[in-house]
């Protein structure tokens, strides 16, 4: 029986967060599917998506939980989402900076259901092919690596990020199947934006 | 929980709602390639307009199947105990999810698209009430449900689901993905008004659609503000043992997460350890509290 169940590939939960609007479904979609979604496609009525991936020699099955539009319901109907996960996807919107500023409250939310500290957690920007960016990449970095979190920037939109968003979602099984955390994180640091350089409304109302 | 009568529903249903054979039907009335310049941007808009009600109308068809699947294949495999705290409410929600699919394809057969905006306007607005009185009792308790799914050995329902996941029958990985159907379903509702809003032929019929999204906002509130009370009240008449049970993993949890993180102390944190949502709110609190201090 121990035997059978080997060669089934393993399964992790994947679930990605962050505001409602910042690009959470298209992000996933363009992973799964390896395109964006055009104007007519259903992608809000979906709510799971599932890829393979191949690590080393090891076959993976990345279920990913969608998420959209329950972003405002956080602090009750959201957080059965964060049962068993394997690993969490913080995302923000470049060109908004209230998704930025958001982001300690999702890690913060992600630290109180998610007990495990080998859980690997990772840090994507969205929309950055447009050229309102409010979020520089410096200041992300900063934020990024006081938390122990690797940075990607990424455009769903544009065919030329399809290998980074593979890249992050390879990163996370990579780390899955090694089952261990993405950077090593030392106990008991605080989560925190730099606010000082910004006093520019958000654009998001 | 009658079986035969959902069955009989969802056969019903697949039977009056030939959803694509509606849409196909209209579809080529709406020039996509050899559309004259001067019509061409309004027919794109009526196109999206279709597309938007189908995506309303198709995963409402896909989510009864979801819950019938629940309810007609996943619950007859669980122990006639558990099943109440499982699946307790789904047999309402199907049976209103079920007629509102069926409304929903009707919608198709309206002639213009005013007509079929306004239409889906007033059926949210109609059925607004016993959405809130269905969905209400299930979202409080999905948390709930949602650990108890956890407890029981699910590998062979797991693998039943996954083969009904290659024959196409769900988009569903295991049991806790089917469980949080619903409140993913009721919060979907107003982003797939708004979609559809976007495209509504005529400022009347927006603004329909718009009191019907607000409408909808307004019932998600409810039913979040629900589930809190529902929470706190849970934690205060909870049996002493299933109480004590938990503050024991409660402490345990706490124990090995400030181990694991050595948090900055937060005297309100530590207060209560079985409540998650209090920790959360507490920890929200923390960090504006920082934040304005800044």
């Amino acid at each position: 029986m121990e035997g059978s169940k080997r060669t089934e590939p393993r399964i992790f939960k994947i679930i990605v967060v962050g505001d409602s609007n910042v690009g959470k479904t298209c992000l996933t979609y363009r992973f799964v599917e390896e395109r964006f979604p055009s104007n007519t496609e259903a992608t809000i009525g979906v709510d799971f998506r599932e890829k393979r991936v191949q690590v080393d020699t090891e076959i993976i099955r990345l279920q990913i939980w969608d998420t959209a539009g329950q972003e405002r319901f956080r602090k009750s109907m959201v957080s059965h989402y964060y049962r068993n996960a394997a690993a969490v996807i913080f995302v923000y919107d470049v060109t908004c900076e209230q998704s930025f500023r958001n982001i300690p409250k999702w890690i913060t939310e992600a630290d109180q259901h998610i007990l495990h500290t080998d859980v690997p957690r990772l840090l994507v920007g969205t929309k950055n092919d447009l050229e309102s960016q409010e979020v520089i990449r410096q200041r992300a970095q900063r934020f990024a690596d006081a938390n122990f979190l690797p940075l990607f920037e990424v455009s769903a939109k544009s065919e030329s990020s399809q290998s980074q968003i593979n890249a992050i979602f390879l990163t996370v099984a990579h780390k899955l199947k090694q089952q261990k955390p993405l950077i090593p994180k030392p106990p008991g640091q605080p989560v925190m934006i730099e606010w000082e350089e910004d006093s520019r409304s958000s654009c998001c109302g | 929980m009658a079986d035969s009568n959902l069955r009989r529903l969802t056969v019903e249903l697949s039977k009056e709602s030939p959803v694509n054979a509606h849409f196909h039907q209209r579809a080529p009335s709406a020039p996509v390639s050899m559309a004259s310049s001067d019509e061409s941007s309004h027919s794109r808009g009526e196109i999206q307009l279709q597309k938007s009600i189908e995506e309303l109308r198709e995963t409402e068809v896909d989510y009864v199947n979801d819950l019938w699947f629940i309810l007609g294949r996943l619950a007859p495999e669980i122990k006639q105990q558990d099943r109440d705290l499982l699946f307790g409410g789904l047999d309402d929600i199907h049976e209103f999810s079920s007629a509102i699919a069926s409304k929903f394809a009707a919608v198709d057969g309206l002639d213009t698209p005013e007509e079929q905006c306004a239409t889906l306007a007033r059926l949210f607005l109609d059925e607004i009430v016993d959405m809130r009185n269905v969905y209400g009792p299930y979202c409080s308790r999905q948390g709930e449900a949602s650990v108890k799914a956890a407890q029981l050995n699910t590998q062979e329902i797991d693998l039943m689901i996954s083969e009904a996941r290659k024959r196409g029958e769900t988009n569903a990985f295991n049991m806790n993905s089917l469980l949080i159907k619903p409140v993913q379903r009721i919060t979907k509702y107003p982003l797939l008004i708004g979609q559809i809003m976007k495209y509504a032929p005529t400022e009347s019929s927006k603004l329909l659609l718009s009191d019907a999204m607000n409408e909808m906002k307004k019932t998600l509130g409810d039913i979040n503000n629900q589930k809190l009370n529902f929470d706190i009240v849970d934690r205060y008449t909870r049996p002493a043992h299933h109480r004590q049970q938990n503050i024991i993993n409660g402490i345990k949890k706490g124990l090995k997460h400030n181990m694991d993180r050595m948090k900055p102390p937060v005297a309100i944190t530590n207060a209560t350890f079985d409540d998650p949502n209090d920790k959360i709110f507490n920890k929200e609190y923390q960090i504006a509290t920082n934040v304005k201090s800044r």
